[in-house]
């Protein structure tokens, strides 16, 4: 024996399989089990020096990357396209072969077997063969030779195909994600309301993606419904289209998805700020709102605005916000009464954050790949373990005094049991022609 | 809060706590014929389980499976229903009790240990078509798992004791379950959560946790049908696989409140 054909019959050995199998299983146990992508020193706070250490150097801490894993997951590959190819001509034979017995000792050793004789010619039997097996869903071939006449029914031939689809579907999930992570890019963009940023890469798209608003949506009760990032396409100066990216919904354009991550408030760079003015006894007797990216720019122009409004000129003052971050408003909270100006007191009473949403930019080539093989996978799966291929042969013989006799078997690839108590009916129906 | 969901879920526990009273007298008492009492009192069990169900989605206006508690509901009411449906003539009242057993469990857990107030308005992410495709399907299909485990313990347990005949037909019956689970996960867990994932996150696979686990889990299956149809194993060894994949489900479901992750959202 070769070389190539020991290595080509290891490859395609159920038992090498299954090893392979249990082995990614164990792998992905363990990765699922201990956390990915820490640092050593996690590892070693977690489970100690020893254990530690070990799962840091044998790259458990992030197995899914490590060269072995990807062995183990190439080596399932090629086993797979193995088993396909060794499968492939007896799959053709089995779809172009001549599917007709007439050997009687033959039919008579299948899992389920029959014989009858009945008072008819042999075209007659041969034609409520045919009738009988039609009205149980069969597709019946009929062929004579020798006097006899041979007939093939089967039902569901499909299923044949469902290892091989299955098979096929490793391969095109393995191909299309590993061309997906080579070829493709991901990248994550934070940008403000009315930012905006380039789709493609520069010089090859100049298609400009501009975030226009971000709300979060509530239902008729009040209850957050859904998060709303509202962008529109622009080449130039020209808007060609709008589009609302929510969780489910990202953008698909020329090839790029673009997906909402997460949205946060830009705390160190408001987008606007809100200011009420109280009269002595408490009421709000002016409410501003001023937009703007900081408060300092529009001091003097709220101070402006509040003594066009009132007659008075407010006085300001600045403090420090905690964490070192300077901030520049009037006041927060209500003035204790020996610091209320005048009449009047003024009162900053929130900040209107700016938004920031975070956008992952997607391009994944080759996913009709994984589509395919997705397809594959499921039908594979349901032709397989679903569907039965059942076949039954029957030899139909003339004997004397224009009687026939009728051998038949058969034989299913799944539910032995639901075979043969169809084929018991077939033989009742038989049964009622003699 | 009217709490009705989590009453039913409670009285649905009890009933089937007398169901598995009734099965346990039966099995030992091999002359006590209380067939048509366990089917009854199963029977209403899920019918009580059922509205439990109901309240819980009309607490919510949603799904009644978008957190664990749901979720254990949901599968849990599956397994009984599934067990009535396809497995009621095939299973042995050993079965049927080791069937009520694992909803009990599952019932149990679900009512006292996750039980949480009907979060209102879906989350975000959660809202989508694939919602219903993935987890119904991965729910049934790991009912189909728990009926394969059953068939499988039974099948250990009477290794020594019983005939070939019915020693065949347990292991008849949890291939028939694990042929009928793991195209319904392939498509559910694997196939639709892949693709969700897809459109929810950006990515088909992402190697979170309960991804991750869902893998081994079809990777055990996979194994199982394997050895049985290729290799033509039959017995213990396959048996063993079976309850290994089971264990595995378990583990995989109940993953998110030990490794947390992208599933984390009960």
């Amino acid at each position: 024996m070769s070389t190539l054909k020991r290595v080509f019959d290891f490859m395609t050995s159920a038992r090498a399989g299954i090893v392979v199998m249990v082995t990614l299983a164990l792998l992905s146990l363990l990765g699922a089990t201990i956390p990915q992508g820490g640092s050593e020193q996690t590892y070693v706070e977690i489970y100690g020096r020893l254990w530690g250490g070990l799962v840091w150097n044998l790259g458990i801490s992030d197995i899914f990357r490590t060269g072995y894993f990807t062995f183990m997951l190439v080596l399932l590959c090629v086993m797979v396209l193995a088993c396909a190819l060794k499968r492939l001509p007896r799959k053709i034979e089995l779809a172009s072969g001549k599917p007709f017995i007439f050997d009687e000792e033959r039919l008579a050793r299948m899992s389920q077997a029959g014989e009858v004789v009945v008072d008819l010619d042999v075209e007659e039997a041969a034609l409520h063969v045919v009738d009988i097996c039609r009205r149980r869903r069969y597709r019946a071939l009929r062929r004579a030779a020798d006097g006899a006449q041979g007939i093939f029914a089967s039902k569901a031939g499909f299923s044949r195909y469902g290892s091989l689809m299955l098979h096929l579907s490793f391969i095109f999930l393995l191909a299309g994600g590993a061309a997906s992570t080579r070829l493709g890019s991901r990248y994550l963009r934070e940008i403000r309301v009315g930012g905006s940023f380039l789709l493609g890469r520069a010089g090859s798209d100049s298609t400009v993606v501009k975030v226009q608003d971000f709300t979060v949506e509530t239902d008729e009760r009040g209850r957050l419904s859904d998060y709303v990032c509202e962008v529109t396409l622009e080449t130039g100066d020209r808007i060609f289209a709008r589009h609302r990216i929510r969780p489910n919904h990202p953008l698909v354009r020329g090839g790029r998805e673009v997906y909402l991550v997460s949205y946060a408030e830009d705390t160190a760079r408001p987008e606007a700020f809100a200011l009420s003015v109280y009269d002595s006894l408490g009421n709000i007797i002016a409410p501003h709102v001023f937009a703007g990216v900081d408060v300092k720019d529009h001091i003097d122009e709220l101070g402006g605005a509040i003594q066009a409004t009132l007659g008075v000129l407010p006085g300001v003052r600045f403090f420090s916000d905690e964490g070192g971050v300077e901030s520049y408003v009037l006041q927060r909270g209500v003035l204790p009464p020996e610091e209320v100006k005048g009449r009047y007191q003024f009162v900053v009473m929130y900040e209107v954050p700016a938004v920031l949403v975070t956008l992952e930019i997607v391009r994944e080539p080759f996913q009709g790949l994984i589509i395919a093989g997705f397809a594959l996978l499921t039908a594979g799966t349901f032709v397989s373990l679903y569907l039965s291929h059942r076949r039954i042969w029957f030899t139909v013989t003339g004997l004397p005094d224009r009687k026939t006799r009728i051998v038949f078997g058969g034989g299913a690839s799944r539910n032995p049991d639901g075979f043969a108590e169809e084929f018991e009916a077939v033989r009742r129906t038989l049964d009622e022609l003699a | 809060m009217n709490w009705l969901d989590l009453r039913l879920a409670q009285s649905a526990a009890v009933v089937y706590l007398a169901v598995i009273v009734l099965l346990g007298l039966e099995t030992m008492m091999r002359r006590v014929r209380l067939r048509l009492a366990w089917l009854a009192v199963l029977s209403a069990g899920v019918v009580v389980h059922a509205a439990g169900l109901v309240a819980r989605s009309a607490a919510s206006g949603e799904v009644p499976f978008t957190d664990l508690f749901e979720y254990t509901l949901f599968m849990s009411f599956a397994i009984v229903l599934v067990y009535l449906l396809f497995f009621r003539k095939r299973l042995p009242a050993v079965g049927a009790l080791a069937v009520v057993v694992v909803a009990f469990l599952l019932l149990g857990s679900a009512s006292f240990l996750f039980y949480s107030e009907p979060a209102g308005a879906m989350m975000p992410a959660l809202r989508s078509h694939w919602l219903y495709i993935h987890v119904s399907l991965a729910a049934l299909a790991e009912t189909f798992f728990a009926v394969g485990f059953v068939s499988s313990l039974l099948y250990l347990a009477k290794r020594r004791t019983a005939d070939s005949g019915s020693l065949e037909a347990l292991d008849r019956l949890t291939y028939k379950a694990v042929s009928m689970g793991f195209p319904l996960f392939t498509a559910g867990a694997m196939v639709a959560g892949a693709i969700w994932a897809k459109q929810a996150w950006g990515a088909y696979w992402s190697w979170d946790p309960k991804e991750v686990l869902s893998l081994v889990v079809w990777l055990v299956y996979a194994v199982y049908l394997h050895a049985r149809l290729v290799r033509g194993m039959r017995g213990a060894t396959v048996a063993l696989i079976s309850i290994i994949g089971f264990i595995l489900t378990i583990f995989t479901v109940f993953g998110t409140l030990i490794f947390g992750g992208l599933h984390s959202y009960g």
